[in-house]
C-alpha cells in the first residue's frame, strides 16, 4: 500500500472519458500541440475548397520567388510552383502516410506483442526473436533496403516505415501483456472457461490499449519524419505527387540561392512533429498517472 | 510527567489531488515516552500511516503537505527542521520498518553493504568495523550464520529473514524510537509471532520506544503498552492496552474489537459495523463516526468533539464514552 | 446429506519442473502439492490452512483446473472432472480470488463483468441477464445502480462482493475461495465472512476455503485440513482441531496466533526455527522434522503416513499421541 496516497482517494480510473480530457488540459504544451495539429489537419482537409493555386502548375517566369511575393504568399519553387499550395496539398500526403504507417505498425506490432506476451514460452521466443532481427538492422537502412526491394513509391515507403516501427509496438505491448496475464481477473476469466482468444481480446486488450495509444502518439511524429526522409532521398513520393519530404529534397539544390524553398517544408515538418510529440507526451501522462 | 520523547500536537496532513483536499490526518495529538511501546491502530484510510510518515517528514509534497501542528522529538521541532537535522533524525534517532521488506532492501546489493552504509552514514566507523557491527546486528535479530548472510542478496532470504534484516538496519544507529508500519502484515502467523517476540526482546534490551502501526488488535495486545485508535484522520481513543480491551470508551473501538474473529468461538455470525468511513474530502461536522454509531445522539453531529479524559491515562473523543446500546 | 461427496480429491499431485538453465543440469522439481486427498460433502465448508508456500493456492488452482495436475483425480459428484466439459465444470465450480484489486478487470463495469458468464456459460438473453444481474447484486448486498460502475469506484469489500457475485452468476454450487478476506480491513472482513456464511446456508453452497488466518477459518469452516510443504498433515472437524490439535505443526500454528483478552503478552511459542527446510524439503522422513520440537531419529528416516487411526481425525505424525513436556495449548 502506498502511504503517499490518501487511501480513500479514487484509485487510477480507467483511462478514458472526461477524466482524460481534464488531465490533458492541465498540460499546456499538449494543448498547444493539439491546437496546432487541429489547424494543420483542418487546413489540409479543406485544401480542395480553398482558393489555392494548382500545386502542380508550373509558371516558368515566376521561378524561386521569395516569401511574401504578390500572389505567392510563401513564394515559389524552382519550377515556379506555388509553395503555399504545395505545402497544404503536401500536408495531405505527408500526414495521411504518417498516420497510416502508424496504424499499420500499431496493428501488426500490437498483435505480435499481445500473442507473444499471452502465449509465452516458445511462441514468445519465436516472435520476439523475429522482432529482435528487425531491430538489429539500423533503422533507416532497413527502410531504404525495403524500398529498394519493393521499388520506390509512396505506398512502398509507407510499408517500409510501418515494418521498421513494428518492433516498438511489439515490445511495448508484450511487456504490458506479460504483466497483465498474471492478474487475477485473467485467472477468473479462465475459471469461467473463456477461450484464450476471448480472454486476450476482451480482457487483456482493453487494458493494453492505453499503451498502444501512447506508443502511437509518440511514434507518429517519427514516422512522418521518416516518410519525409525517404521522399527526400527520392524513394517516397514520386512526381507529380508531392509531400513535404519531396519538397525538401527538391529544394536542396537551391539552398544558398533560395533557402525558403527548403525552409518552408522543413518548418512545417518541424512544427507538426514537435506538436505531435508534445501531445504524445501529454497523452502518456494523462493516460498513465503513475508515470508522473 | 517527564517530557515525552515524541510529542505531536494538532498535526494536520492534507493531500490535494485534482482540486480536492483530502484531510488524511486532521488534528492528531500523540505522545510517546522514552522506552514506551505505542500501538497505532486503525483501518485503511484512518491516517495511521500518514501520521507516521509525517513524523519523519516523508510526506511527498505535492500532493501532501503538513498544514498545521507540531512534531517535537526530544524538544526539537521536526516540522520546520533543516535538512541536516532531519537527516540526523532519520535512520539515526528515529528508525523505520515498513510493511514490505522487498521495497526497503535494494535487490541488487548484498545485505552487508546495505547495513554498513546505514551505519557509516551516522557513525564514524571504518569499513572493517562497520562490517563487524553489521554482523553483530544480524546476530542481534537472530539471523543464523550472520557472517555468511552479509554476502547474500535479499532474494536469497525468506520473507521473515528479510524483515529481520530490515529491523537490523533500523537498529544500526541505536534509535531512540522505532516506527514500525505493519511490519508483520505480509508475513505468516508463525513468522509474525517470531518478529513480535524479536521486537519485544529488542525493546527490553535497548530501551528504545516503539510506535507500532497495525490494524490487528491481537498484535498490539502482545506487544504494546498503550493503544491509540484512529478513525478518519483523528485519534478517537487512547488508553493502556488492557483498558482498551476490557473497557473501550469509544463506540468505534468497542465495535472494531467485536468484529475480530478469535479462536475458540466456532462458527458464528460476527458483529459488523454497517456503513463505510466518511470520505476524507467531505468529513462531516461533529463526530466522524456518528453515521455508523449505535449510541449516536443529536449533539454528536455538530461542533467539534474534543478528545477528553475518561480516566487517568484514558482519553476518548466521544460525548458518551463507554455508552452501550 | 447424500453419501457421495460433492467434491473429492484423490492423491492430487502437482510438480513444477525446475527451470532448465544453459549448461546446467535441471534442478529438482518443486513439489508444490504431494498426494493430497480429501472429500467435501454437500453444504460443508472445508478450510485449508498453512503458511505461504505450503501449496494451498496451487492446490486450489489445480482443483479449479487453472493448472493441470501432475497426477491424481478431482471428482465432482463422483465424476472425474477431467471428463467434464470445461464449460459445464465452470458452471458448477467457481473461484473467489484473494485480491479484490486485481480480480476485477479495471475496464469493465460490474454489469459487463457479470454479463460475461451469464452469456457465455448460461446463454441468457439480454433481458434475462439484466434481471439476473440485479438479483445477484441483491444477493451479495450491493445496490442495483452499482451495475454501471467501474471497479475503482468501489471499496475493497464491495469489490470482493462483486467477485462473489461473479462466482455465483451461473449458480455454481461449489466455491473455491482463496484467501477471500485476507486483504480486507477487520470490519469489512467481518461483513464478507457473514455474507459467505449466509450465502452458504441460503444456497446450499459447498466451500473449499483457503486461508492462513486460523480464526477466520474457524469462523467459517466445519472441517479443517492443515497443509505443510504440499501435504495434508492433519485433518479434523474444526472444533476438534482447534481444541485438541494432534500434529506438532498445528500446535505451532495455533501458538502463533495473537489473541486479545486477559493474560495476553509474552507467551510460550512452539520452537520452530524458520528456513530449516526449503519447499523442496528433505528427501526422506517427515518434512516438518527440522522445525519440530518432538522430532526423533525416526522422523528423519521414515515419512509419517496420514493415518486415520482416530476416526475423522487423521494426522501424519509418528508422535501424535505423545504428551508434550509442557502444556502448549493456546
Amino acid at each position: 500500500m502506498s502511504a503517499a496516497t490518501p487511501p480513500t482517494a479514487p484509485a487510477a480510473p480507467p483511462a478514458s472519458g472526461p477524466g482524460l480530457w481534464r488531465r490533458l488540459r492541465r498540460n499546456r504544451l499538449a494543448v498547444a500541440g493539439l491546437v496546432v495539429l487541429v489547424i494543420v489537419v483542418t487546413t489540409a482537409l479543406l485544401a480542395p475548397v480553398m482558393p489555392l493555386a494548382d500545386p502542380a502548375a508550373q509558371v516558368r517566369s515566376d521561378r524561386l520567388l521569395p516569401i511574401g511575393s504578390e500572389g505567392h504568399l510563401l513564394g515559389t519553387d524552382h519550377l515556379g510552383r506555388d509553395l503555399l499550395s504545395r505545402l497544404i496539398w503536401g500536408a495531405r500526403t505527408s500526414l495521411s502516410v504518417g498516420v497510416l504507417a502508424t496504424l499499420i505498425a500499431a496493428l501488426i506490432g500490437s498483435l505480435i506483442g499481445l500473442v507473444a506476451g499471452f502465449a509465452g514460452r516458445r511462441v514468445d521466443s519465436v516472435l520476439m526473436r523475429g522482432i529482435d532481427v528487425l531491430m538489429a538492422f539500423p533503422y533507416l537502412l532497413l527502410a531504404i533496403g525495403l524500398v529498394a526491394v519493393l521499388g520506390p513509391g509512396l505506398i512502398n515507403a509507407m510499408i517500409a516505415i510501418s515494418v521498421v516501427n513494428i518492433p516498438f509496438f511489439a515490445r511495448a505491448v508484450r511487456g504490458t501483456t506479460i504483466s497483465l496475464v498474471s492478474a487475477e481477473y485473467v485467472d477468473a476469466a479462465r475459471a469461467l472457461a473463456f477461450s484464450p482468444t476471448r480472454i486476450l481480446f476482451r480482457e487483456v486488450l482493453p487494458n493494453v490499449l492505453p499503451v498502444i495509444i501512447v506508443t502511437m502518439s509518440t511514434t507518429v511524429g517519427w514516422m512522418i519524419t521518416e516518410t519525409a526522409g525517404l521522399s527526400f532521398l527520392g524513394l517516397g513520393a514520386q512526381p507529380p505527387t508531392s509531400d513535404w519530404g519531396a519538397m525538401l529534397g527538391a529544394g536542396r539544390d537551391f539552398i544558398t540561392r533560395a533557402p525558403h524553398v527548403m525552409i518552408v517544408p522543413g518548418t512545417a515538418i518541424f512544427v507538426v512533429v514537435i506538436s505531435l510529440n508534445f501531445l504524445g507526451d501529454g497523452l502518456r501522462d494523462a493516460l498513465d498517472p503513475r508515470l508522473k | 510527567m517527564p517530557e515525552p520523547l515524541l510529542r505531536v500536537r494538532g498535526l494536520r496532513t492534507h493531500f490535494a489531488l485534482d482540486d480536492t483536499v483530502y484531510r488524511a490526518v486532521d488534528g492528531v495529538d500523540l505522545d510517546i515516552a522514552r522506552g514506551e511501546a505505542v500501538g497505532l491502530v486503525g483501518e485503511s484510510g484512518s491516517g495511521k500511516t500518514v501520521t507516521a510518515m509525517s513524523i519523519l517528514q516523508l510526506i511527498p509534497d505535492p500532493p501532501g503537505r503538513i498544514v498545521d501542528g507540531s512534531i517535537e522529538l526530544d524538544g526539537t521541532d521536526l516540522v520546520h527542521a533543516s535538512d541536516a537535522t532531519l537527516r540526523e533524525a532519520r535512520g539515526g534517532r528515529v528508525a523505520c520498518v515498513f510493511q514490505d521488506p522487498q521495497t526497503t532492501l535494494n535487490p541488487v546489493l548484498r545485505i552487508g553493504p546495505q547495513i554498513t552504509e546505514m551505519i557509516r552514514r551516522h557513525q564514524d566507523l571504518g569499513r572493517a568495523a562497520a562490517r563487524e557491527r553489521a554482523r553483530e546486528l544480524l546476530d542481534a535479530v537472530h539471523i543464523p550464520h550472520a557472517a555468511r548472510r552479509l554476502d547474500e542478496y535479499p532474494h536469497e532470504l525468506s520473507g521473515g529473514m528479510r524483515q529481520r534484516v530490515v529491523i537490523a538496519m533500523a537498529l544500526a544507529n541505536d534509535p531512540e524510537l522505532l516506527i514500525a508500519d505493519e511490519p508483520t502484515t505480509a508475513l505468516d502467523v508463525t513468522v509474525q509471532a517470531e518478529i513480535i517476540d524479536l521486537l519485544r526482546e529488542l525493546r527490553e534490551r535497548t530501551g528504545m520506544a516503539l510506535l507500532f502501526i497495525t490494524h490487528d488488535f491481537g498484535v498490539v495486545a502482545e506487544l504494546c503498552d498503550r493503544v491509540v485508535v484512529m478513525y478518519a484522520g483523528r485519534v478517537v481513543e487512547q488508553a493502556r492496552v488492557d483498558t482498551v480491551f476490557d473497557a473501550p470508551s469509544h463506540p468505534y473501538t468497542r465495535r472494531l474489537i467485536d468484529c475480530m474473529p478469535s479462536l475458540g468461538q466456532g462458527r458464528r455470525d460476527l458483529a459488523t459495523i454497517p456503513g463505510v468511513p466518511p470520505a476524507l474530502d467531505r468529513l462531516p461536522a461533529g463526530c466522524a463516526f456518528a453515521e455508523r454509531c449505535d449510541v449516536v445522539e443529536e449533539a454528536c453531529r455538530s461542533g467539534v468533539i474534543p478528545l477528553e479524559q475518561v480516566a487517568a491515562g484514558h482519553l476518548a473523543r466521544c460525548l458518551k464514552p463507554g455508552a452501550r446500546p | 446429506m447424500s453419501g457421495v461427496p460433492v467434491l473429492e480429491v484423490r492423491e492430487l499431485t502437482k510438480h513444477f519442473p525446475g527451470r532448465r538453465r544453459l549448461l546446467r543440469a535441471a534442478p529438482a522439481p518443486l513439489r508444490a502439492v504431494q498426494g493430497v486427498s480429501f472429500a467435501v460433502r454437500r453444504g460443508q465448508a472445508l478450510g485449508i490452512v498453512g503458511e505461504s508456500g505450503c501449496g494451498k493456492s496451487t492446490l486450489a488452482k489445480t482443483i479449479m483446473r487453472l493448472i493441470e495436475p501432475t497426477s491424481g483425480q478431482v471428482l465432482l459428484d463422483g465424476r472425474d472432472t477431467a471428463d467434464i466439459p470445461r464449460r459445464e465444470f465452470a458452471r458448477r465450480v467457481q473461484f473467489v480470488f484473494q485480491d479484490p484489486y486485481s480480480s476485477l478487470n479495471p475496464r469493465k463495469t460490474v454489469r459487463q463483468t457479470l454479463d460475461a458468464p451469464l452469456q457465455h456459460l448460461a446463454g441468457l438473453d439480454a433481458p434475462a441477464r439484466r434481471a439476473r444481474t440485479a438479483q445477484l447484486l441483491d444477493l451479495v448486498g450491493l445496490r442495483p445502480e452499482f451495475a454501471s460502475r467501474y471497479p475503482h469506484e468501489f471499496s475493497g469489500g464491495q469489490r470482493q462482493r462483486v467477485g462473489i457475485a461473479r462466482a455465483l452468476a451461473t449458480d455454481a454450487k461449489v466455491l473455491l475461495l482463496d484467501e477471500p478476506v485476507s486483504a480486507l480491513d477487520v470490519s469489512v472482513q467481518a461483513q464478507v465472512l457473514n455474507l459467505l456464511r449466509e450465502l452458504q446456508t441460503e444456497l446450499g453452497l459447498t466451500y473449499v476455503f483457503i486461508a492462513h488466518d486460523l480464526a477466520v477459518v474457524e469462523n467459517l469452516c466445519d472441517e479443517v485440513a492443515v497443509m505443510y510443504l504440499g501435504r495434508i498433515v492433519e485433518q479434523s472437524p474444526a472444533a476438534t482441531l482447534f481444541a485438541e490439535p494432534r500434529h506438532p505443526y498445528t500446535h505451532t500454528l495455533l501458538s502463533a496466533v495473537p489473541t486479545i483478552g486477559p493474560g495476553t503478552g509474552p507467551r510460550l511459542r512452539m520452537a520452530a526455527p524458520m528456513d530449516a527446510a526449503g519447499p523442496a524439503g528433505p528427501a526422506i522422513g517427515c518434512a516438518f522434522a527440522p522445525r519440530c520440537y518432538r522430532a526423533t531419529l525416526r522422523c528423519q528416516d521414515e515419512p509419517p503416513a496420514l493415518d486415520a487411526a482416530l476416526v475423522g481425525h487423521p494426522v501424519a505424525c509418528h508422535h501424535a499421541d505423545d504428551t508434550d513436556p509442557e502444556d502448549h495449548a493456546p
